[in-house]
């Protein structure tokens, strides 16, 4: 029974590769503290991924006007665009209902 | 468990007797298992990288609209918001875009207002006489400079500016300072030729974290032509980022998906008229169709299971050994400069297994069916036909 | 008696177009030991009364008992270990599987069992070698000639050691030479108590000494002595 136990003993080396390397990277800090360190110390707010644009590069920071400043339909400029899904709602994105009455923070 | 062993061992070899059809087919299943592996695992990383790193970004940053669009904020309005209870601390930031027309690339300014000093990803130090500056690893590959160079760049007055290069960060830093020029504040200052009155955005730091959403209200309200961004807004922009249920990866992941369709219905479609055969000899020899369909669950899970391990293997050292080559283009659009990828290995275990469902019993079901249906027939009937 | 069966019908694409009768109310007593033989040209229904009397398929109507069991009406499930326990086929066209060695091939009946690797390739050995195919256990099979091949479908029946042999046209594809050796082995295999079954169109077979019975089928049915 060689195949069998052939392909048994493979399939377990290949679920405890799978394991170790998943582990491996859960286990990893990957420069974690520097990197926080980074952001805390220069107070960056964005990946610096796609610099194509103001929009693609600061992506939580842009405004709403510069990714449609053509008209609101205008097509996707750049590919990037296309990967960023639209703003999330937020506290600048509801659009609330106050009462006159009511008494504002 | 020695009668399943010879039944594994009888699968087996009649995989092997279909040596080139079922190592092409392991070879189509495994490489659309990496293709779709290797896009959650950079979605993944991505935003694991993000929500990592960017939990230590500011708590709040105000911006100034008008007419829809950013404005500089005054300076001012950084004394009105310190007065409001719950503010810690309120930082000016001054940073912008600068264009390089001779490498055709954007980078990101920033101005530092701290001490020259030393950080853990910076080779070198922050820069601190007003002809001084540290760059990302991308602008210095741009340029090829090293540490001790002079940087080139035109201000706002069309004037040559040259600073000399005192710190690089370093390439594990590449996600988040790939394009970023460092200069004191003032210097930057003067190359926008921005108002000492006035700062692109201030930074708010607050004691209690419970607070933020009330003191961005507040902020709001008092001074009704800015934008409060919280941390978790920014953090929130980052989860849905790269999200593989939309735009680009979702076309990578539809195409990946309709080409294991395909794989999954060849073999749903039927089994063939020597499969009927052996089925038909293996019945009339004693097997009960339990045996049957074991010897066919054996077979379709050596070729899934062996696929899919393979696929996440090859998926993993992809993104993270390799830097995801094949998905890079993708991501990097019209980018002239573009990070690394020096991606920590975090994997999402519940995508994984969603993965794994979604791709074995699929083709463990499409195996097993067509079978099923010669099992249970009089194997007279079976070897008649 | 050993295999009993009262007014088999088979009935082939019932309620279609192609409808065919193929065991037309066939009754037959077999005792223990006996060999018999089923002649009758081409689509007179021989491989179709083997196929229900070996519980290879199950009968439109009509009842067959195994050793005092009605048998003809159990699920799939029961008759593959009825198949398995009692009887071993040799079909016409050998139904062996090409591409693997002859030793796989016979143990085919052993592996949904609880026997062990090893005994099973001892019983397998030990089969081979009473029918001189001892040195050819890890050949494959498309390798062999004719005669071999029909020497493996032989062995691959009687690994299980069955009680009941059922051989359907087993000299179709042998020459006079090998089909005496192949009534041979039959003859051998008849001494040492097994009861065969033999359908046959083939005259040197059915006028064989070796034959204690002979029956005539034609358009499904049965004439000649049906009870032992």
């Amino acid at each position: 029974m060689f195949r069998s136990r052939l392909f048994l003993g493979l399939t377990g080396c290949g679920f405890l590769l799978c394991v170790a390397l998943l582990t491996y990277g859960q286990l990893r800090d990957g420069n974690l503290n520097g990197k926080r360190q980074l952001v805390k110390g220069l107070g960056l707010t964005d990946l610096a991924l796609f610099s194509e644009a103001r929009y693609t590069r600061h992506p939580s920071q842009a405004d709403l006007f510069s990714a449609f400043q053509d008209y609101p339909a205008a097509l996707e400029h750049f590919p990037s665009g296309s990967l960023i899904a639209p703003a999330p709602v937020g506290l600048n994105r509801w659009i609330s209902i106050h009462d006159p009455n009511e008494r504002r923070p | 468990m020695r009668r399943q062993l010879k039944i594994l061992e009888h699968a087996l070899t009649s995989l092997l007797r279909r040596k080139a059809k079922n190592l092409s087919l392991l070879m189509v299943y495994s490489f659309t298992i990496a293709t779709l592996g290797s896009v959650l695992f950079l979605t993944h990383a991505l935003k694991s990288e993000a929500s990592d790193s960017l939990a230590a970004a500011p708590e709040l940053v105000v911006q100034r609209l008008a007419a829809g669009r950013h404005e500089l904020i005054p300076v001012a309005y950084a004394e009105r918001i310190r007065t409001l209870p719950g503010v810690e601390k309120v930082t000016p930031r001054v940073w912008g875009y600068y264009y390089d027309a001779l490498v055709k690339a954007n980078f990101t300014l920033m101005g530092t207002a701290g001490e020259p000093g030393e950080l853990e990803l910076l080779a070198g130090r922050l820069p601190g006489a007003p002809d001084e500056c540290a760059v990302g690893s991308g602008v210095a590959a741009l340029f090829g400079a090293e540490i001790g160079d002079r940087l080139v760049l035109i201000d706002s007055h069309e004037q040559n500016r040259l600073y000399e290069i005192t710190g690089l960060f370093t390439t594990a830093s590449s996600l988040l300072t790939n394009d970023l020029i460092l200069m004191p504040e003032t210097t930057l200052r003067e190359f926008f030729a921005m108002d000492a009155d006035r700062a692109t955005d201030l930074a708010v730091e607050i004691y209690n974290q419970r607070e933020v959403n009330t003191l961005a209200k507040k902020i709001r309200f008092h001074l009704p032509d800015t934008r409060p961004i919280t941390r978790s807004e920014i953090l929130h922009t980052y989860t849905t980022i790269f999200n593989w249920r939309s735009g680009m990866m979702l076309a990578v992941t539809l195409a990946a998906l309709i080409a294991f369709c395909i794989l999954a219905w060849d073999k749903a479609t039927g089994i063939s008229s020597e499969e009927k055969r052996e089925i038909g000899i293996l019945k009339a020899l004693g097997w009960e169709t339990a045996d049957v369909l074991a010897i066919k669950f054996w077979e379709g899970l050596a070729i899934s299971l062996t696929a899919f391990l393979c696929g996440i293997v090859a998926a993993w050292l992809h993104v993270f050994v390799l830097g995801a080559p094949a998905l890079v283009p993708i991501l990097k659009g019209w980018s002239v400069i573009f990070p690394d990828f020096p991606l920590t290995g975090r994997v999402d275990l519940l995508q994984l297994l969603t993965l794994a469902f979604l791709t074995i019993v699929p083709y463990l079901a499409c195996t097993l069916i067509p079978a099923w249906k010669t099992a249970v027939t009089d194997p007279e009937q079976v070897m008649r036909n | 008696m050993l295999l009993k069966a009262e007014n088999l019908c088979k009935i082939y694409n019932r309620h279609q177009s192609d409808e065919m009768t193929a065991v037309n109310n066939v009754s037959l007593e077999i005792a223990g030991g006996e060999v018999l033989a089923i002649t009758g040209p081409s689509g007179s229904g021989k491989t179709s009364l083997l196929s229900l009397l070996g519980c290879m398929s199950r009968p439109t109507s009509g009842r067959l008992q195994l050793a005092g069991r009605t048998v003809s009406q159990l699920p799939e499930n029961f008759l593959a270990g009825i198949r398995r326990e009692h009887f071993g086929f040799i079909f016409q066209h050998f139904n062996l599987i090409r591409d693997i060695s002859v030793i796989e091939n016979v143990l085919l009946p052993l592996v949904p069992t609880g026997m062990s690797m090893t005994q099973m390739k001892l019983r397998g050995q030990t089969v081979l070698d009473r029918l001189a195919l001892g040195g050819k256990a890890k050949v494959r099979v498309n390798r062999l000639s004719g005669g071999e091949q029909q020497r493996v479908a032989i062995a691959r029946a009687l690994i299980a050691d069955p009680q009941v042999l059922m051989a359907d046209e087993p000299t179709a594809h042998l020459d006079s030479k090998l089909s005496a050796e192949l009534l041979e082995i039959l003859s051998v295999l008849h001494d040492a108590g097994k009861t065969i079954l033999i359908a046959t169109h083939d005259p040197s077979v059915y006028q064989h000494p070796l034959i204690t019975r002979v029956l005539e089928m034609s358009d499904g049915t049965l004439r000649g002595a049906v009870r032992s």
